[in-house]
C-alpha cells in the first residue's frame, strides 16, 4: 500500500491559532494578489536589499494600488485590531480566513483577490449574543505605482467620488475604493473628506462604518480594485458590480483552482514523502504566479513581492514545468505574449534590438529589453510546446518570431571567437537615455545573463548552451515544419557551440568549466554553478561531466541549504552578494538536474530534498535566494518561480525520467530512483492529447493510457503499444 | 533650460533662444525621441506609447523632488522623494557637486524623523535605508554657492546588489526654504 502524501485535500497552507506577524501571506487571482501576514494585517515588512519595506496591500494589473491596510474596530469605548484579537486564521492559495474577538462581537475576516479581475475584497461578518454598536475604521494607504518601478511612490494623488465610494488617481493609474454599503465617514490624512475633488499630497484614506451588531451575522465587504486608469474608465461600474458578486468569489476561486489542480498529475513517492508533498506546493504555487492582468498579457509573474511582472527569463524557466502539469493552453499563450512583444526595430531608449524578446512585459503594455540572454529560450521552448502537443500549425505560426530571434542571436556570435557575446545591454541603454528627461539613474551593471549583478563578459558558458539550444531547436522544428532552407545553418551553429564548450572551457586545475571567456579567449576562472547546464545539456564526456558534478558538490560552491553563486574561494565572493555568493535555488535545481544526468540519482535525489525541505518549511513558498554563510534569506523575494518551477522539472524530466514527443504518439520513461524504493505512483500525465498513469515498482511500470489514438511507452529496451484507452505492463527486468 | 517647466514662471519672450535653447543636439535627440515613440506606437500599439510615457513621468518626478535644491545658512540642500533605482540598505553615499567629489565629512542625509547623517558615517555595518514615499533631505556645507544652474550626482552602494547606482540632475538654486506653515 502506497501511503498518500499529497497537499491535504483543503489545500491549506498555514493554520495558526496566535498572531504570526513575521510569516509572509500572498493570496492571488489571476488579475490580482494581496499580500498581508499572518497576524490577519494587511501589512508585511520585510527585510529587502538590506533594509527593511513593507509590501502589505492590494495589487492588481501589475499595479500596487495600495500599502498597508488595516483594519481596526470600537465597541463600547474599547479599541480593538485585528491581530491581538486573533483566535483562528487559515491562508489558502486563494484566500486568507480569519476569526476573531472583539470583546463579545465574533468577527470573521477574509480577504479574496477577485479570481479574474483586478482587485482584492476584504470581508468583515459580525455577529453578537447581544446587540451592540460596532465602528470599523480601515485605514488604506494609497500607492499606485507598477511593480516594475522599484521603490517609488507616488506623492500627489488626485481624489474624487464614485457612486458611494472614492477614485484615486496617479499618473496612468487608479484605483477604486467601493465598500458593500455607505460609510459613515470618510477622511484624507485623518481630516474629514465631503466627496469633494481633491489633489494633493495623501499618505492615507480613512474609511469608517458604524454597524448595529446582532446574533443574524451582518457583513461589510470593501472591495479596491483598480489598476491601469484604463480599466478604471473603461469600467464605470468597476468595483460596484464586482462587489454584487463578492459573495461567489471565495467559491469560484476555489473553484478554480480545484479545477486547474484536477487536470494535473498527481505524484505519489512513498520513498520520499517530503519530495511528493513538496511537489504538490509547488505545483501549487507555480498556478500562484499565474497572471492574466489584462487581455492582451498572459503569462506568470516572476514572483512575489517585488517581481510580480512578466520576467521573460523567468517565465522561459517555469514554462517546462507548466507544460509537464498538463496546462499546454497557457504554455501557449504565455509564449504567444511573449512573441508579440518581439522588437521589430531597433529602440534604443528601451533597450530593444530587431528579434530581441523583452526582459519585462508589464500592463499598460509597458515593456523592457537588453537582456544578453532572455531571447534565447524561447525556440526551445516551443519545441518543447510541440513535444507536448502543441500543433505544428503553431510552429509555422510562430516561425517568423523564433527565426527573427535566431538572426539576433547569430549577430551577437562573434566572428573571432565564434561564441555567443554578453555584456555591455545596460551601456548601451543608459548612453540611448542619457540625452532625455531632467533626471537620469543607472547602475553600473556592465552585464545581463541570469546573473545580472556580476561581470561574466564576453561569453559565459549558460549562455552558449541556452545559444546552442536555441540554434538546435530551430534545426529541429525548421524540420518538422519543412522549413528546411536553413536547417543545415542552424545545426551547424548549434554543433560549433557544442564543440566550443566541450573543448575551450575546460578548466583542469580545477576539473571544472570556466565561468566565462573573454573575446579574446582569455578564461574567466570563477567557479559558479552555470557549468552544471553545460553537464546537463549532454555536451560534456561522461567522466568530464561526472567530475563536474562532482567538484560543484564540494563545499565551497555547496551549502546545506543550496548551490552559492559563486565560489566562497573566490576573492570576490560575498555571502550577501546577490549573484556573487548567495545560494540560489535554481541553482540547486541545475546541481540537481545534472547529477541525474551523469547517473549520479542519489546526489540528484539529495539536492532535490533540498529544496523540498525549503518550499514545505516556507509553508509553500519558496525563496529566491538566502544568504551564503547561513540558511537565511536574505534579499530574497519569499516566492519566485525560479525557486519551485525548475524542481518540479527536474522531478519529471530527471527523476522520473521522462521525454515525450506527443506528435509521434511516444512517451519515454526512465526512472532514476535510487535503491530501496519499492513504488512510485504518477497518474495523469497529459500526453499526446490523452492521459497516462504510471504505477512504478523496482520490476515493472503499470500504465493506463486513455486517449484519442494510440501510445507507445518505452523505457530502456522494453516498449509497449498500446491502443486508445489502453493498458499494460513494461517488464524493467533484463531478458 | 529648467528641467522642470511645469513649475517654473512663465518663459520671457525670446529669453532663451540661442544655443540653450535648442541645440542641435537636441533637436537630434528629440528625432530620436519621435522616431522611437513612433516605433512603439506602431509595433505595440499607442497605449503602450502611453504607458511608457506614464512610467517615465513618475520615474522624472518622483525621485528628485522638483525645486528643492535651496540654500541653506550653511551651504545647500535638496531632497529626495523615493529612492533611487534601488531599495533598501546603502553602504556608501557619495555626492559630487558641479562634477566634484563632496567631502562626505561635510554631507548629511536626514531620514524622516531622524537626526542627521553624515556621508561619511555610513558603511558596511551602518548603512542608510532611504524610505519609499517619505522625504530624505540632504544637506552640503559650502563656502559659496553661487546662483544659476548645479548639477547634482549621487553615488550610492548597495549592500546586496554589487553595481553602484547614481542619479544626476540639475536644477536651479533657490532661495532658502522659509519656516514650516
Amino acid at each position: 500500500m502506497i501511503d498518500r502524501t499529497a497537499e491535504p485535500p483543503t489545500g491549506r497552507l498555514v493554520d495558526r491559532t496566535r498572531a504570526d506577524p513575521t510569516t509572509p501571506l500572498l493570496v492571488t487571482g489571476l488579475a490580482s494578489a494581496a499580500i498581508l501576514s499572518a497576524d490577519a494585517e494587511m501589512r508585511a515588512p520585510r527585510e529587502t536589499r538590506g533594509g527593511t519595506v513593507e509590501w502589505g496591500g492590494a495589487y492588481a494589473e501589475g499595479i500596487r494600488l495600495t500599502g498597508p491596510w488595516t483594519i481596526a474596530g470600537g465597541i463600547d469605548g474599547r479599541e480593538y485590531d485585528l491581530p491581538s484579537t486573533l483566535e483562528d486564521l487559515e491562508a489558502f492559495r486563494w484566500k486568507v480566513v480569519s476569526t476573531h474577538a472583539w470583546g463579545p462581537v465574533r468577527v470573521r475576516h477574509r480577504v479574496v483577490p477577485m479570481p479574474f479581475g483586478p482587485g482584492v475584497g476584504r470581508t468583515l461578518e459580525f455577529s453578537s449574543p447581544e446587540p451592540k454598536r460596532v465602528r470599523v475604521l480601515q485605514r488604506i494607504q494609497p500607492f499606485l505605482a507598477p511593480v516594475l518601478v522599484e521603490g517609488i511612490k507616488p506623492y500627489v494623488y488626485r481624489i474624487t467620488g464614485r457612486g458611494t465610494g472614492l477614485e484615486a488617481r496617479a499618473f496612468g493609474w487608479a484605483a477604486v475604493l467601493a465598500p458593500s454599503f455607505p460609510a459613515t465617514s470618510w477622511s484624507l490624512d485623518r481630516r474629514p473628506w465631503d466627496g469633494k475633488d481633491y489633489r494633493g499630497e495623501l499618505g492615507e484614506v480613512g474609511i469608517v462604518h458604524d454597524l448595529d451588531v446582532t446574533a443574524v451575522p451582518r457583513s461589510l465587504t470593501l472591495l479596491v480594485s483598480g489598476g491601469l486608469a484604463s480599466t478604471v474608465d473603461k469600467d464605470q461600474e468597476l468595483g460596484t458590480t464586482a462587489l454584487v458578486g463578492s459573495r461567489v468569489w471565495p467559491p469560484a476561486a476555489e473553484a478554480a483552482w480545484a479545477s486547474w489542480t484536477a487536470g494535473t498529475p498527481t505524484m505519489e513517492l512513498p520513498g520520499a514523502p517530503q519530495l511528493a508533498r513538496a511537489y504538490d506546493l509547488a505545483r501549487s504555487a507555480v498556478r500562484a504566479l499565474y497572471t492574466k492582468p489584462t487581455d492582451d498579457i498572459t503569462g506568470l509573474v516572476a514572483g512575489y513581492p517585488w517581481y510580480p511582472s512578466l520576467w521573460c527569463r523567468d517565465q522561459a524557466w517555469m514554462l517546462p514545468a507548466v507544460l509537464w502539469l498538463g496546462d499546454r493552453a497557457w504554455a501557449e499563450a504565455s509564449i504567444r505574449t511573449v512573441l508579440r512583444f518581439q522588437a521589430t526595430s531597433r529602440i534604443p531608449l528601451l533597450g530593444a534590438e530587431v528579434g530581441e524578446i523583452p526582459m519585462q512585459i508589464s500592463p499598460g503594455p509597458v515593456f523592457l529589453y537588453g537582456t544578453s540572454d532572455t531571447s534565447l529560450y524561447y525556440p526551445d521552448l516551443t519545441r518543447r510546446l510541440v513535444d507536448h502537443g502543441g500543433p505544428l500549425d503553431t510552429v509555422r505560426d510562430l516561425w517568423p518570431h523564433l527565426r527573427a530571434v535566431a538572426d539576433w542571436a547569430k549577430a551577437k556570435i562573434d566572428t573571432t571567437s565564434g561564441l555567443f557575446t554578453n555584456g555591455g545591454e545596460v551601456a548601451e541603454l543608459r548612453d540611448a537615455t542619457a540625452h532625455f528627461g531632467s533626471v537620469h539613474y543607472g547602475f553600473d551593471a556592465v552585464d545581463t545573463t541570469i546573473w545580472d549583478s556580476t561581470d561574466r563578459r564576453d561569453h559565459a558558458i549558460d549562455a552558449q548552451v541556452h545559444c546552442l539550444r536555441a540554434f538546435r531547436a530551430m534545426g529541429e522544428l525548421g524540420s518538422r515544419i519543412g522549413r528546411t532552407d536553413r536547417v543545415a545553418d542552424d545545426e551547424g551553429v548549434a554543433q560549433r557551440l557544442a564543440d566550443a564548450i566541450a573543448t575551450r572551457y575546460t578548466w583542469p586545475a580545477e576539473k571544472y568549466l570556466y565561468d566565462s571567456l573573454g573575446r579574446d579567449g582569455a578564461p574567466l576562472p570563477k567557479l559558479r554553478p552555470n557549468a552544471l547546464l553545460a553537464v546537463s545539456a549532454g555536451l560534456l564526456d561522461l567522466d568530464t561531466g561526472r567530475a563536474t558534478v562532482v567538484r560543484a558538490g564540494q563545499d565551497d560552491l555547496a551549502t546545506a541549504w543550496g548551490l552559492r553563486t559563486l565560489s566562497d574561494r573566490d576573492a570576490s565572493y560575498d555571502p550577501t552578494a546577490y549573484h556573487d555568493g548567495q545560494v540560489w535555488t535554481i541553482a540547486t535545481a541545475w546541481a540537481a538536474e545534472a547529477a541525474f544526468a551523469v547517473g549520479d540519482a542519489e546526489g540528484g535525489l539529495r539536492w532535490l530534498g533540498t529544496i523540498a525541505d525549503r518550499i514545505v518549511e516556507e509553508n509553500g513558498l519558496a525563496n529566491e535566494c538566502y544568504r551564503g554563510d547561513r540558511p537565511e534569506p536574505f534579499d530574497s523575494c519569499f516566492l519566485l518561480g525560479f525557486s519551485v518551477a525548475p524542481f518540479l522539472t527536474v522531478l519529471f524530466e530527471r527523476l522520473w525520467g521522462l521525454v515525450v514527443r506527443s506528435d509521434q504518439h511516444a512517451l519515454s520513461v526512465r526512472p532514476a530512483f535510487p535503491a530501496g524504493w519499492s513504488g512510485a505512483r504518477l497518474h495523469h500525465l497529459a500526453v499526446a492529447g490523452g492521459f497516462v498513469d504510471l504505477d512504478w515498482t523496482p520490476s515493472r511500470i503499470e500504465v493506463r493510457w486513455s486517449g484519442p489514438g494510440p501510445l507507445d511507452v518505452r523505457s530502456g529496451d522494453a516498449t509497449l503499444a498500446l491502443g486508445h484507452d489502453g493498458a499494460g505492463t513494461l517488464d524493467l527486468r533484463a531478458p | 533650460m529648467d528641467s522642470f517647466p511645469g513649475h517654473r514662471r512663465p518663459n520671457r519672450y525670446g529669453s532663451r533662444i540661442g544655443a540653450d535653447a535648442m541645440p542641435c543636439g537636441k533637436l537630434r535627440c528629440d528625432l530620436s525621441l519621435l522616431r522611437q515613440g513612433v516605433s512603439v506606437a506602431v509595433g505595440f500599439g499607442f497605449r503602450s506609447l502611453e504607458g511608457l510615457v506614464d512610467v517615465a513621468q513618475l520615474v522624472e518626478q518622483s525621485v528628485y523632488e522638483p525645486r528643492s535644491l535651496t540654500r541653506t545658512p550653511s551651504g545647500f540642500g535638496f531632497t529626495l522623494l523615493n529612492p533611487p533605482l534601488r531599495m533598501g540598505a546603502f553602504s556608501s553615499v557619495r555626492l559630487l557637486w558641479n562634477g566634484v567629489a563632496v567631502d562626505p565629512q561635510r554631507a548629511a542625509l536626514c531620514l524622516p524623523g531622524s537626526v542627521p547623517v553624515r556621508l561619511s558615517s555610513v558603511g558596511l555595518t551602518d548603512p542608510v535605508t532611504l524610505p519609499v514615499g517619505r522625504r530624505t533631505r540632504f544637506t552640503v556645507e559650502a563656502e559659496e554657492v553661487a546662483r544659476g544652474r548645479h548639477q547634482l550626482r549621487l553615488e550610492l552602494q548597495s549592500i546586496a546588489v554589487p553595481p553602484r547606482i547614481w542619479l544626476e540632475f540639475s536644477d536651479e538654486m533657490r532661495p532658502p526654504l522659509g519656516p514650516p506653515p
